[in-house]
């Protein structure tokens, strides 16, 4: 329910449907019922942050409490933004249209770096101060967690508390200790102490952080009684942890408008460049009859007509070929379009292509990363070059004429070799799409390479490398761009700004960044990773203001000894284990997945020693 | 196979479910309460469904329709019910019949309008001179060639008729418009054209649109 005054500026604004609340599942309640008031945030844009699994899920773990109400808040577009800010309206839930301000806790989900300046936009717009220690009450409790929670020092000014690891256990928790001190009367500090003796909370007001002289961190001294390491939450049985049966179904389109359905966390691949491979772990499986059953659930209660499965690598599922056709039984009954992101093809029996080919489907994609097998090897790609071409044979002889082909750029180790070897690459896919006899005559293939830079993240094997500079990374880009000029069919595209520099900074970034993000977001910054709004000028500014150097986390090589920012986090990976990774990648070594033979990265001992790569 | 037409009201927050957006969340609403509707054939087969009359952001209605076609039989009233315990709240089916008439046979449709202000006289008076003016010129996005380009136009000959009846604190118009093919007058474009005089003192705009109808000025069924 809105009120007149907040109604009024939907008449002038775009999009208005994003700002009314009343779509089909969202939850209102009786206020006059209610212990505990949620805001759970999305610093993005209405389409971005409706998109969001996690956000799904804790919506309706929180809103399945009888004394909690949970409501979604997102980033106000500008022109709202503006609108707000000139007839004094406040940041709302837009289930109650109520000021988030009057919320028990307000909780930030952290997805990319380059949203934390829209958080302190957020918490202003909502009429707080931005700084944890100028909110003295109780209440609201500001909190964040999510991926970029594993090193949360930049933003760490901002936020009462952090959650590391998976949300759906912690967040109770914390929900029922809230409660309690509120009743209780306590002050915040009070509430925060017992709170940081909760597994997964890091609450950095209770971490004091010495540096050396060089700017690197001496030591960390824990107070308050709080841990010295934080360890991150796992979720032990994925058949039996909360998952909802309705999502939220949006009035204007947003980026993934459809049902989704999550068969596993973690990754059995192991790719030293990817966080989410190493943070997510240990592997744990849904099973088939479980993510079938909820899948049927969803579509019905939403009403959509897709359904996408959700992991980080769906034909590792391992009960994908059992999965498909259960889903297919009913989906296509219904004019339900199963999608199968992240697949590799070339695992994939031949009933499953031709269960696939029922469907409609949308381009292929492929990601090799990395142009040679040298460089494959480096990053632990365990992709080959005969691998590519089979599964680009089988996609060619299913049908598909589209392969888009994924590659990143200043990997640690590259050489000119490893970018020629990107364009040699994909001109190999085209050669097999005319070397297939069957293909569809007069019909042209259309391969497609994109190229991310790369950026080295926290908890990889990575985390000690130094990223490419802009400069480097635009020779490099010359010289792949003469690559690839002389093949005709291939396109090409970057995706570089000075933004992937930035989020290198924040990704690895310490307590010293908190300055600056506020200084950077007082002259105007929000919506970082959005073309129209990034403005670089300003951050550097904001760095030379406040006498940081960004390349200092960005460009720099670090030591195994020295102490980083978010070594005081447990996320079930061994230190040990990382470095070794490190040393093997630098000798271009590889190491098998985690299905063919577990490398005793740690993480199975936050499951009580137990892992689903293996089953 | 059965054809029909669906008459519902949006109103409230719904009004800003745009026309694009409308058809999405109505064949999610007929997925969600199973009703097992024609697909058009083809490569990319789609619910099939057909609405009257666009209706522009920001304005409620009473009056909006949409035809579809169910496969096997269904009697109206369950459609209706099972459809308005799947709705999202604000539209509402008020009915369900065969269709009447061919939804090219609109000619107008009625239109209050709630002007809220503290001036009610002043807005009143204002309004009643732009509307007795000879010509009342607006403002249409028109193509010219590949560019879109504003282009003004007199659209006094596109009223029928113009009420206007002063309350407390808002003026009330009623005014049927020429609406459907021959030639659509978005209700917001007038307001905006005869209300020019005395912006400042509007507090806010209301737009129902209440009635559809044919030439004769009987409604559309
Ligand atoms: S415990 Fe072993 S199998 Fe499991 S993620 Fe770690 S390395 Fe892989």
């Amino acid at each position: 329910m809105l009120s007149k005054q907040q109604e009024k500026l939907l008449k002038s604004v775009q999009k208005p449907a994003r700002y009314t609340g009343g779509e089909v599942n969202s939850v209102v309640k009786d206020k006059s019922k209610i212990k505990f008031r949620y805001a759970f945030c999305f610093p993005d844009d209405y389409e971005i942050g409706m998109s969001h699994l996690g956000m799904k899920i804790l919506y309706s773990l929180v809103n399945a409490r009888e004394d909690s109400w949970c409501e979604r808040v997102f980033a106000p577009w500008d022109d709202m933004e503006q609108l707000m800010r000139e007839n004094n309206v406040l940041l709302y839930g837009l289930e109650s249209g109520d000021n988030i301000k009057d919320f028990d806790m307000i909780g930030f989900t952290l997805q990319y770096e380059m949203s934390y300046t829209n958080i302190l936009n957020m918490l202003d717009l909502a009429g707080l101060p931005v700084r944890s220690v100028d909110r003295k009450d109780l209440t609201p409790l500001v909190v964040a967690g999510g991926p970029c929670a594993c090193n949360p020092e930049p933003i760490s000014a901002f936020v009462d508390l952090f959650m590391l690891g998976e949300g759906e256990e912690v967040t109770n928790e914390l929900i029922d200790l809230l409660i309690k001190h509120k009743e209780m009367g306590s002050s915040k500090e009070q509430f925060l102490e017992e709170a940081a003796q909760i597994q997964g909370v890091y609450v950095p007001a209770f971490y004091n952080v010495n540096y050396n002289e060089d700017g690197t961190i001496k030591e960390v001294i824990n107070t308050h009684n709080a841990p010295k390491t934080v360890k991150k939450r796992v979720i032990s049985d994925l058949n039996n942890v909360f998952y909802p049966d309705k999502f939220v179904v949006p009035f204007i389109d947003i980026v993934h408008d459809r049902a989704v359905s999550e068969i596993f966390r973690g990754c059995i691949r192991g790719c030293r460049f990817c966080q989410a491979g190493f943070i997510y772990r240990p592997i744990r499986e849904k099973s088939s009859d479980v993510a079938n059953k909820q899948s049927k659930a969803l579509c019905e209660s939403t009403g959509y007509d897709e359904i996408s499965l959700c992991s980080l690598s769906t034909s590792d599922y391992s009960e994908i070929d059992k999965l498909i056709p259960k889903m297919f039984d009913w989906a296509l009954k219904k004019s339900i379009n199963v999608s199968l992101p992240s697949l590799r093809v070339d695992n994939f029996s031949d009933e499953l292509m031709e269960e696939l080919q029922k469907v409609r489907r949308s381009g292929l994609t492929f990601a090799p990363e990395a142009g040679t097998q040298r460089l494959r090897d480096a990053i632990n790609k365990n992709v080959t070059e005969g691998e590519v071409i089979r599964t680009a044979e089988k996609a060619f002889k299913g049908g598909w004429t589209a392969v888009k082909l994924y590659f990143m750029m200043g990997l640690p180790t590259e050489t000119l070799e490893d970018l020629k070897g990107i364009a040699e690459l994909a001109q190999t896919v085209v050669n097999t799409y005319y070397q297939n006899p069957d293909r569809i005559k007069g019909k042209s293939v259309a391969v497609s390479i994109s190229v991310a830079s790369f950026v080295p993240k926290p908890f990889t094997p990575f985390q000690w490398e130094p990223q490419d500079t802009k400069e480097m990374l635009e020779e490099k880009q010359k010289y792949l761009l003469e690559c690839v000029k002389p093949y005709k069919k291939i396109q090409y595209s970057y995706h570089e700004s000075q933004t992937s520099f930035l989020e290198g900074v924040f990704a690895r970034g310490d307590r010293k960044l908190c300055d600056v993000i506020e200084s950077a977001w007082r002259k105007g910054c929000k919506f970082d990773s959005w073309d129209e709004f990034f403005d670089f000028s300003k951050w550097q500014e904001a760095f030379s203001e406040c006498g940081v150097q960004p390349e200092f986390y960005a460009n720099r090589k670090r030591e195994f000894n020295e102490i980083l920012p978010w070594d005081m986090f447990d996320y079930g990976i061994r230190r040990k284990f990382l470095e070794e990774e490190n040393i093997k990648a630098h000798k271009s070594e590889t190491t098998p997945n985690c299905r063919e033979k577990c490398s005793a990265c740690g993480a199975n001992m936050l499951n009580g020693g137990k892992c689903d790569a293996k089953r | 196979m059965q054809s029909v037409r669906i008459f519902f009201e949006k109103v409230g927050l719904a009004k800003y479910i745009s026309h694009l957006d409308l058809m999405r969340c109505f064949s999610r609403a007929i997925k969600r309460a199973d009703i097992d509707i024609w697909y058009t054939e083809g490569y990319n087969p789609h619910p099939f469904m057909t609405f009257s009359l666009p209706l522009s952001l920001g304005t409620e209605s009473f009056c909006e329709s949409v035809d579809m076609r169910i496969n096997g039989e269904m009697p109206f009233e369950e459609l209706k019910e099972r459809l308005n315990a799947t709705l999202p709240t604000g539209i509402k089916i008020t009915s369900v019949s065969a269709p009447l008439h061919k939804a090219d046979e609109i000619c107008f449709a009625e239109f209050e309008i709630t002007i809220n202000t503290a001036n009610t006289e002043a807005v009143s008076s204002a309004v009643q001179s732009r509307i007795n003016a000879d010509e009342i010129l607006v403002e249409k996005k028109a193509k010219q060639g590949k560019k879109k380009v504003l282009k003004e136009v007199n659209i006094k000959d596109s009223i029928k008729s113009f009420n206007t009846v002063v309350l407390k604190d808002r003026v009330l118009l009623k005014t049927v418009l020429a609406a459907g093919i021959n030639g659509n007058i978005n209700p917001s474009l007038l307001i905006d054209a005869v209300t020019k005089d005395v912006r400042d003192d509007i507090e806010s705009i209301d737009i129902i649109k209440k009635k559809m109808l044919l030439s004769d000025m009987t409604e559309f069924i």
